[in-house]
């Protein structure tokens, strides 16, 4: 189908939109149903999400941890940078 | 009426007047909804019809439909802080946690067979018509159609139900779908080209 090019024509257009209307109709929860799962709804916990301060506490801690695993990590030390000593 | 049910009824009788939840639109009843469950049961009860028909129509049958929807509203709840009203409509913001819903569903019953009850119970009913041999070409027809649709990529299968289910204009639903009416146009036409293309190949 490369390069070719397909199109509609106003009765196919009209055709499928008839069959879609006729096909696609609205349909209804059933009752019980809606209120079941509102009643399940309305029992659910309340969500809480963390406050802006929480979330920032959090973040610091996280920094500094990292911060100084990165600072005391294996190989680092004062003498590291030097060049080696001849033997 | 006793003594407290006078004062009750006068201190009912001076309170302000309270607006009722029903009164008031999508997004202030989702900000009132973060501290107040009556608030998301009204939004529930207002949206509630509009995302079972939209899962009916992707997942083909009432059970997982029921499933679905009230994963939705759970999910809703749960992430009521997250919605922002930034001129997107709180039922898109709705229709998007459905759509994700469907394509979870979709990925973990890969392998189930989707036959729409509403399908089978037409063609089982028809059998008491006395025209019963057109009914059932016409169910057939429609089984066919609805097979077609589902095949079609989520997207533009959430355009028809909006379309045709639902109803909408294509501004309203280039609102939902966060496109310009122009855009939603032309999806339609690929849509409609697509599903006839999907029709030929299941002849």
């Amino acid at each position: 189908m490369a390069g070719s090019r397909v199109i509609l024509s106003a009765e196919d257009v009209a055709w499928l939109e008839q069959a879609l209307g006729q096909a696609m109709t609205p349909v209804a929860p059933r009752p019980e149903f809606v209120s079941r799962a509102k009643e399940e709804l309305m029992r659910l916990p309340a969500a809480r999400p963390l406050p802006a301060w929480a979330l920032l506490a959090a973040g610091v801690a996280l920094f500094a941890v990292i911060g100084t695993l990165f600072y005391l990590r294996p190989g680092r030390s004062s003498l590291a940078s030097l060049p080696d000593r001849p033997a | 009426m006793n003594a407290l049910d006078r004062v009750l009824a006068e201190d009912a009788h001076q309170a302000v007047p309270v607006e009722p939840l029903d009164a008031l639109s999508d997004q202030e009843l989702a900000r009132r909804a973060r501290h107040e469950r009556q608030a998301f049961g009204v939004l529930y009860e207002r949206h509630v019809a509009a995302i079972y028909r939209y899962v009916f129509y992707r997942v083909g049958n009432v059970e997982d439909a029921e499933d679905l929807t009230a994963r939705v509203f759970a999910r809703a709840l749960r992430h009521i802080h997250n919605y922002d009203d930034r001129g997107l409509p709180f039922t898109a913001w709705l229709y998007r946690i459905a759509h994700n819903a469907v394509a979870n569903f979709h990925r973990d019953n890969s392998r189930r067979p989707a036959v729409p009850l509403e399908e089978a119970d037409a063609l089982g009913s028809a059998a008491n018509e006395d025209d019963h041999e057109q009914r059932i070409d016409r169910e057939r027809e429609r089984a066919r159609l609805l097979r077609a649709v589902r095949k079609l990529p989520p997207e533009r299968q959430h355009l028809l139900v909006l379309k045709f289910v639902e109803q909408l204009q294509n501004a309203e639903i280039g609102q939902i779908m966060n496109r310009s009416e122009g855009a939603i146009k032309s999806l339609y036409h690929r849509t409609l080209l697509q599903l006839r293309q999907i029709m030929a190949e299941l002849d």
